[in-house]
């Protein structure tokens, strides 16, 4: 008798032991995590609706359907916007941060995250649509920031506080533009199978959209390389990524 | 252990010994004959109590060992050996030296502790005092444990406790556990303080058992358990009444208007300047300086002004509380029970609506032995506590001017300033209600496995805590009328029917959507189990004890807050008579939704002794979270202490002085779950919406919300600990020292990242906190004659603070840095650090502001602009240009201390004569830098409320111009300069407060007998009833910096009279 309970003791000291997962492996229970998320084509369009939103918009308040939350303000992280009395008197000095810098690095990261994503799932043509936006996405916002700065980090992963793309060096614009191009390349391939005929993409980014892409890119660096030359990119130091262009243009 | 083994086996081999005639008497160690002391034959069932004269008298084996035991007193156990008469003298129980210390997983004798571990008495920290709450009763008993309470409302004290100055920026509450469950802060104020038989706090490497959860320290409560003996049953209750303290410092209605008519008057001489009367013109406040009640138009609106009218005393007043306690114990060798039930009612000093908590209490501790092998422990508790609140007004009422009379002359509600009658609002604005329900069950067996090893054991518990809360907020709506009894007009105050004609216009309800109800349904529950060995024997002199488990628990948590508002009328409460359309789930705010989280650990403790000279103890605790990944969910805790009882030591016994003198060390790492939510470790997904398509619709949207890192774990506190124990003159004067290091090494700091990151990024381990400091207690207890017992103690302690690391110096600010969970950090200096502005007198005249300016008008300089309205006048403040660049700027402010209390302090005093007995608590705070801020703190800090009076007449005139404090204005320019954050303007208090005093009578037991009662006492009690501070500026010496309406409390005086009765 005594010895069974010495048994019941043992047992259940080891159950407690062997059921160590019950009490540890704990999800979120009244919101959707990465956890659940990203397991069925329908998770990954989402995703990608979602980054057809994360667009500067052209007009202000007075487009119903544009993404208003960001408007392009042409002066907007100029000195031209600060205050009138700083201007007259010229002693405005431009800001530490800018917006459109801010913003469109907050822009790539669900990007990468879908394409991390993506990385891990079981069939890929399934949601190639989705995956070949991302590349779009991820090319167009490269686009912006070489307009507007020339040369800049390149965000190719969802980072972490130790990453790379925080405490390296900028590319330089040759870089970016190589790794535009090469985003462009895979989101062709990807859209090509996907995009639909006429006008039931819906609005999505499609095959034409991207190829489109690419051209004005094509045109933007090409522009460039004629005017300016290929070895202007700074001196790495005081000004510029100090790249070279290693870059072939196809025209 | 080995004596009570030896007795065992004495009792059984002697069980079928012949049985004698024994008889005795038992006296306390004053002599006196103790009735109703129980005596017993120990391993049998024999067994009788003492009469009336002390005497007892049994048939026992003459052979067989005696166990004498009475509460109050150290039972004593005496072989028979064939004697026949004894004379038993019973020793008081407090004997320090045998003192059994609640520590992590079990008990310590204080003589060979090797922690820093103070423990106090439930009987002697809340005895008599008429608070319900254990936190508040615990206030300045123990060295380093601060308590702070803003409040005095029950159930609402806001109390915040804080171990030796604190281990973090994030977290510093120490955890708690009652009967070795952990429990909720707000916890102590809700068990039955009558339940506690001991508290006990962790204060270093003794911690490290709890692991990730010690960081800050850890208070046990333990509850009391039945004892062996005849069951009794003890009444106590008491009736008290609370009594409106320190009043506000606010200005009567007359000094108010006399304050605003000096500073608008000073205002008036600045360049450009005319005389700015803000709310009326300038003969109402003359009139009401004057002290004559103003009537007639005002503001735009028709108004009576009354400059005695008062708020404070219609709101505030005396208040009664009661409380009942039963207890019911008793027991044999086998079987030991305790069973309490409590009551107590105590209301704040509203006493115009209800606002305080009901507690309702029961416990049942059950000590089972089934046999000599096996024996079990069951606790089952359940605790209620009701709040009720009035919904609006509550701290309300004390910033309004006091020159709006509550009533007009038709006994309404008076208002014409602004929906603002507190009166009204208190008494007819709905109510906050909040029931906390807490069952708490709890099961233990121990097997003893002497018979394979001697001193084995083995044990499993498993406890559950249930935690059920409701809470209803339900608005109403509240009218208030103008002078003309009317409400449809607008406020404005004139009749729009014939003055005094008595016609009044009930108001309808202008606005439905001020009629609410809110539900909150919360249930949280908590299961936990646990394995344990514990191996416990002596080796020739060398004592080694063991305790060694693994523990398992987890919470689950689920809430739902709804809210309709449209109720159809005002005399019900339920959700149900809202108006359906207006459903709203609340999640927004967090109190809708469900959670659980869960930890394994495994521990263990060694102590070994060398014939308890020699002290060594080693902990151990690897602690599993469901808070962080799987690869980064564990983590080990360790602590090793040591510690040599000198006074054991020949060489030291020869000198014949020391009672009791130990030394010892420790050092040992906790940790910190805070900062870490239950699912940091996994990004949430969140969904939303976005148009596309040629034809325009809603297409959903996903991402991933925040940003997670793998990088980051628990905050890691490593104390160091020197502590000294020591006692002279036969123990009648004793005490303890402590010094402890105490190093938070990777606490959560948000460091700021390149947004190339593309989010925000979570809190890291990235900054260092370090807190040192001392403790010291000294205790002193003696007899005169025969009837006359006294005693004191002090308890005196103080910790510095300094934020170590934290990525970096960030921007100084005026006034209060590195707060506690605040946003402005300094790497090097300590919690709460002031920076001020060095101040260099008062200007007195025109001449000498122009010489100022020309010091420190240089560029970028702060100093408000001259030939502006802005500008200083006679009267300002010099500020001093540290930096010497020629302008006042934020680079001049600099260190001037910490707002942390420093030097806490307690004082316990005693007597008792015969029947009589007498005790004495004062706590207090020895130093503390307080930069006050809010409506209150200065004068015209908002120039729209009430004033604080006590700088009236103290301020710098033309008349006056050797005043103590600047010239008044109204100007925000001026009064900021002059008024805040400066030097002058940091107060420097101390205050010592008579928590508590007790003066009993205990009747004479021999007259009680008669009556079948075995103690009646009587006592009366007082609580906060008179404090010595150097506080100047009106507040009551426990108010935190923070003046503005709702933040300040009247604290309570307490008059207490109560009844311990025992059958």
């Amino acid at each position: 008798m005594k010895k069974n309970k010495l048994i019941y003791i043992i047992l259940s000291a080891t159950l407690l032991l062997g059921s160590c997962d019950a009490f540890l492996d704990l999800e979120p229970l009244d919101a959707y995590s990465e956890a659940i998320y990203f397991q069925t084509p329908e998770h990954f369009q989402a995703a990608a609706y979602g980054l057809h939103a994360n667009v500067f918009s052209r007009h202000l308040n007075n487009n119903a359907n544009a993404n208003n939350t960001y408007p392009l303000l042409f002066d907007y992280g100029t000195d031209l916007v600060q205050g009138g009395w700083d201007v007259a008197s010229g002693t405005n000095t431009p800001g530490v941060s800018d917006v459109y810098w801010n913003q469109t690095y907050s822009w790539l990261r669900p990007v990468n995250i879908l394409l991390q994503k993506a990385e891990e799932y079981s069939n890929p043509s399934e949601i190639a649509g989705s995956v070949g936006q991302a590349y779009f996405f991820r090319a167009w916002h490269h686009f912006f920031l070489l307009k507007r700065f020339g040369g800049v980090p390149i965000a190719d992963e969802a980072a972490d506080t130790d990453s790379n793309l925080l405490w390296g060096p900028r590319a330089s614009r040759y870089e970016v533009i190589s790794f535009i191009l090469t985003d462009l390349d895979r989101a062709i391939q990807k859209l090509a199978g996907v995009t639909l005929p006429s006008t039931d993409n819906d609005g999505q980014v499609t095959l034409e959209a991207a190829k489109a892409l690419k051209a004005r890119i094509c045109l933007f660096a090409g522009t460039w390389d004629k005017y300016v030359g290929t070895k202007t990119d700074g001196d790495g130091t005081a000004s510029g990524a100090g790249g070279q262009n290693q870059l072939t243009i196809p025209l | 252990m080995l004596l009570l083994g030896i007795c065992l086996l004495v009792g059984t081999a002697t069980a079928w010994a012949q049985n004698t005639r024994i008889t005795g008497k038992v006296t306390d160690p004053a002599g006196e004959e103790i009735i109703g002391a129980n005596v017993s034959v120990k391993g049998t069932t024999i067994g009788t109590i003492t009469d009336i004269d002390g005497n007892f008298s049994l048939d026992a084996p003459a052979s067989g060992t005696l166990v004498i035991s009475y509460i109050g007193y150290k039972t004593q156990e005496i072989a028979i050996s064939g004697k026949s008469t004894f004379n038993i003298n019973l020793q008081d129980d407090s004997e320090m030296l045998d003192e059994v210390i609640v520590v992590g997983y079990g008990t310590q004798k204080k003589a060979t502790l090797t922690g820093a571990v103070s423990q106090v008495r439930g009987e002697d920290v809340i005895k008599g005092k008429a608070t319900t709450s254990v936190a508040a009763a615990l206030q300045g008993e123990i060295p380093g444990l601060t308590i702070t309470r803003t409040s005095s409302r029950p159930g609402n004290e806001s109390i915040n406790i804080t171990l030796r100055g604190g281990a973090s920026v994030n977290e510093n509450n120490p955890m708690i556990l009652i009967d070795g469950v952990e429990a909720y802060q707000w916890e102590l104020s809700q068990i039955n303080p009558n339940d506690v038989e001991s508290i006990s706090v962790l204060k270093d490497a003794s911690a490290a058992i709890y692991g990730t959860k010690a960081g800050s320290g850890v208070i046990l409560v333990t509850t009391k358990r039945g004892k062996t003996g005849k069951t009794t049953v003890s009444y106590s209750g008491s009736v008290h009444a609370n009594i409106a303290g320190k009043r506000f410092p606010v200005a009567d209605g007359q000094t108010w208007a006399k304050m605003m008519i000096e500073a608008v008057t000073n205002d008036s001489s600045a360049t450009g300047a005319t005389e700015e009367w803000r709310l009326w013109e300038k003969d109402i406040y003359e009139q009401l300086a004057a002290g004559q009640t103003y009537i007639g138009v005002a503001g735009g609106g028709w108004k009576i002004l009354d400059p005695y009218a008062d708020q404070f005393d219609a709101v505030y007043g005396t208040t009664w509380g009661n409380t009942h306690n039963i207890t019911i114990t008793g027991g044999n060798e086998r079987l030991k029970v305790l069973t309490s039930l409590g009551y107590a009612n105590d209301r704040s000093l509203v006493n115009v609506a209800y606002d305080g908590m009901k507690k309702y209490n029961i416990r049942t501790n059950i000590d089972y032995d089934v046999n000599s092998i096996i024996k079990t422990e069951f606790n089952i508790s359940y605790d209620r506590r009701n709040n009720e609140s009035p919904q609006q007004g509550i701290g309300q009422g004390i910033q309004d001017m006091s020159v709006f009379p509550l009533y007009n002359e038709y006994g309404q509600f008076y208002d014409t300033f602004g929906g603002n009658n507190v009166l009204a609002k208190l008494i007819e604005g709905g109510t906050y209600n909040q029931t906390e329900e807490m069952l708490r069950m709890g099961g233990k067996v121990t097997v003893d496995l002497s018979k394979i090893t001697k001193g084995l054991s083995v044990s499993a518990n498993a406890n559950f805590r249930i935690r059920h809360r409701f809470q209803k907020e339900r608005q109403k709506n509240v009218v208030m009328y103008d002078w003309a009894g009317e409400t449809l007009t607008g406020g404005d105050g004139l009749p729009h029917f014939e003055l005094g004609s008595g016609v009044i216009t009930q108001g309808e309800n202008p606005n439905s959507t001020d009629l609410w109800v809110r539900d909150l349904w919360a249930d949280n529950f908590f299961q936990t189990y646990g394995g344990f060995v514990n191996y416990n024997r002596e080796f020739n002199k060398h004592n080694i004890t063991f305790v060694g488990g693994i523990t398992a628990e987890k919470t689950n948590s689920k809430s739902l807050q709804v809210q309709r508002t449209g109720m159809m009328v005002n005399e019900l409460d339920d959700i149900k008579t809202g108006d359906t359309t207006t459903d709203n789930i609340r999640h927004n705010d967090g109190n809708t939704g469900s959670s659980h989280s869960g930890m394994v650990s495994i521990l263990g403790r060694v102590n070994y002794d060398y014939q308890g000279i020699y002290l060594l103890e080693g902990i151990f605790r690897r602690d599993g979270s469901s808070k962080f990944s799987k690869e980064n969910r564990w983590a080990n805790f360790a602590g090793v202490s040591a510690g040599i009882r000198l006074s054991e030591l020949n060489i030291i016994k020869d000198l014949n002085v020391f009672d009791n003198l130990k030394i010892r060390g420790s050092y040992g790492e906790t940790g910190s779950q805070t900062g870490i939510g239950n699912y940091d470790y996994i990004s949430e997904i969140s969904l939303g919406t976005t148009v596309l398509g040629t034809t325009p619709g809603q297409v959903s949207t996903a991402s991933v919300s925040g940003m997670t890192t793998l990088n980051r774990t628990w905050e890691r506190v490593a104390t160091t600990n020197i502590g000294l124990d020591f006692g002279f003159l036969q123990n009648r004067l004793n005490g303890t020292f402590e010094y402890y290091i105490r190093k938070n090494k990777g606490m959560l700091i948000a460091m700021t990242y390149p947004s190339t990151l593309g989010a925000t990024a979570p809190k890291t381990n990235d900054g260092n906190f370090r807190a040192n400091g001392w403790e010291v207690e000294l205790n002193w207890n003696d007899r005169i004659g025969k009837d006359f017992t006294y005693w004191v103690g002090i308890s005196l302690s103080d910790a510095r603070t300094e934020i170590t690391k934290y990525s970096g110096v960030l921007a100084i600010t005026n006034g209060v840095n590195n707060a506690y969970k605040g946003s402005q950090f300094i790497e090097g200096k300590p919690l709460n650090a002031i920076y001020v502005y060095k101040t260099d007198g008062i200007m007195k005249t025109q001449a000498e502001v122009d010489a100022y300016y020309l010091k420190v008008n240089g560029a970028g300089s702060i100093v408000p602009m001259q030939g502006s309205t802005d500008e200083l006048l006679p009267g300002s403040v010099r500020r001093v240009d540290l930096s010497g660049d020629g302008a006042i700027t934020t680079d001049d402010l600099y260190y001037y201390g910490d707002a942390n209390p420093h030097y806490t302090f307690g004082i316990n005093l005693g007597a008792t004569y015969k029947g009589f007995d007498f005790s004495m608590f004062i706590q207090g705070v020895g130093q503390q830098y307080l930069l006050r801020n809010g409506a209150l703190a200065y004068p015209f800090a908002s120039w729209w409320t009430n004033q604080n009076a006590t700088f009236y007449g103290k301020t710098w005139t033309e008349d006056n111009p050797n005043a103590q404090f600047p010239a008044t204005s109204v100007n925000s320019g001026r009064k900021g300069w002059s008024w805040w954050g400066n030097d002058i303007n940091v107060n420097n208090i101390w205050y010592a407060r008579a928590k508590n005093m007790v003066i009993g009578y205990t009747l004479p037991k021999k007259l009680l007998n008669k009556m079948k009662i075995e103690k009646l006492r009587v006592y009366f009690s007082g609580d906060n009833l008179f404090e010595f501070s150097n506080v100047k500026d009106g507040f009551d010496p426990e108010s935190q910096d923070n003046s503005n309406q709702g933040n300040m409390d009247v604290y309570a005086r307490t008059v207490s009279f109560g009844i311990d009765l025992t059958f």
